[in-house]
C-alpha cells in the first residue's frame, strides 16, 4: 500500500472510530434522559429515536471502524496479527460489533413498544440502554488507549 | 528464578491479563445469551 493510501485508510479508521464513540455517547445521553424523565412522551421519543440512531449511525460507524481497521493494519507495518495490541483492538471491535448486532433486536422491540399508544411503558424505563451504552464506551475507550499507547509485545506472526 | 512455559516467555504481562479479562467478558456474554430469559423480540408480549 502506498503511503498516501495508508494515510487515507488510517484517517478513515480514526474518523469512523471516533464517530462510533461519539454516537454511543449520544445514545448514552438519550438513554439517561429516557430512564430519568417522568414524562411518558419523552420516554416514547427516546425509544423511538434510539432505533434509527442505532441502525443508521452507531452500527454503520461500527462496521466502518472494523473494515477500515482491517485495511489500515494489513496495509501498514503494524500488521493485523504481528502485535498484541492490534489483535486486542480487533477482538474488542468484533466483540462490540457482535453485541451491538444482537442488541438491535432489543432496540427494535423497545421502539415497537414506544410506538404502541396502548403499551405499558414500564419496560422502557429499565436501564438496559444506559448499561449497554456505558459498557460500549468502556470497550471503545480501551481500544482507543491501545491505539494511542501501542503497548509492546510481538506475536512472531507475519500477517 | 521462576521457569516459564515454552512460547510464553516473551508474552508481556499486560497481554496475559487482558486476555483473561476479555475471555471472561466473552464467557459472561455467552452465559447471558444462553440463560432461559427472552431477549429482544417477544419480550413482554
Amino acid at each position: 500500500m502506498t503511503p498516501r493510501l495508508r494515510k487515507l485508510a488510517l484517517t478513515a479508521h480514526i474518523a469512523s472510530s471516533v464517530g462510533w464513540f461519539g454516537a454511543v455517547l449520544t445514545f448514552l445521553a438519550m438513554a439517561i434522559i429516557g430512564v430519568t424523565t417522568q414524562d411518558d412522551h419523552v420516554v416514547r421519543a427516546v425509544n423511538l429515536t434510539a432505533k434509527p440512531v442505532v441502525w443508521y449511525v452507531v452500527l454503520p460507524f461500527a462496521v466502518a471502524s472494523l473494515l477500515t481497521g482491517l485495511i489500515s493494519s494489513l496495509g501498514s507495518a503494524w500488521g493485523l496479527l504481528r502485535h498484541y495490541w492490534v489483535i486486542f483492538k480487533l477482538m474488542l471491535n468484533i466483540f462490540a460489533t457482535a453485541v451491538l448486532l444482537i442488541y438491535t433486536r432489543t432496540v427494535d422491540r423497545f421502539a415497537a413498544v414506544a410506538a404502541d399508544p396502548a403499551a405499558d411503558l414500564t419496560l422502557l424505563r429499565t436501564p438496559t440502554f444506559v448499561l449497554h451504552a456505558a459498557g460500549a464506551l468502556v470497550v471503545l475507550a480501551v481500544a482507543m488507549v491501545l491505539a494511542v499507547y501501542k503497548p509492546r509485545g510481538v506475536t512472531g506472526l507475519r500477517i | 528464578m521462576s521457569r516459564k512455559l515454552p512460547g510464553m516467555a516473551d508474552t508481556p504481562r499486560w497481554v496475559k491479563a487482558m486476555g483473561i479479562v476479555l475471555a471472561v467478558l466473552i464467557l459472561l456474554v455467552l452465559i447471558v445469551l444462553a440463560l432461559p430469559i427472552e431477549h429482544g423480540p417477544g419480550m413482554h408480549q
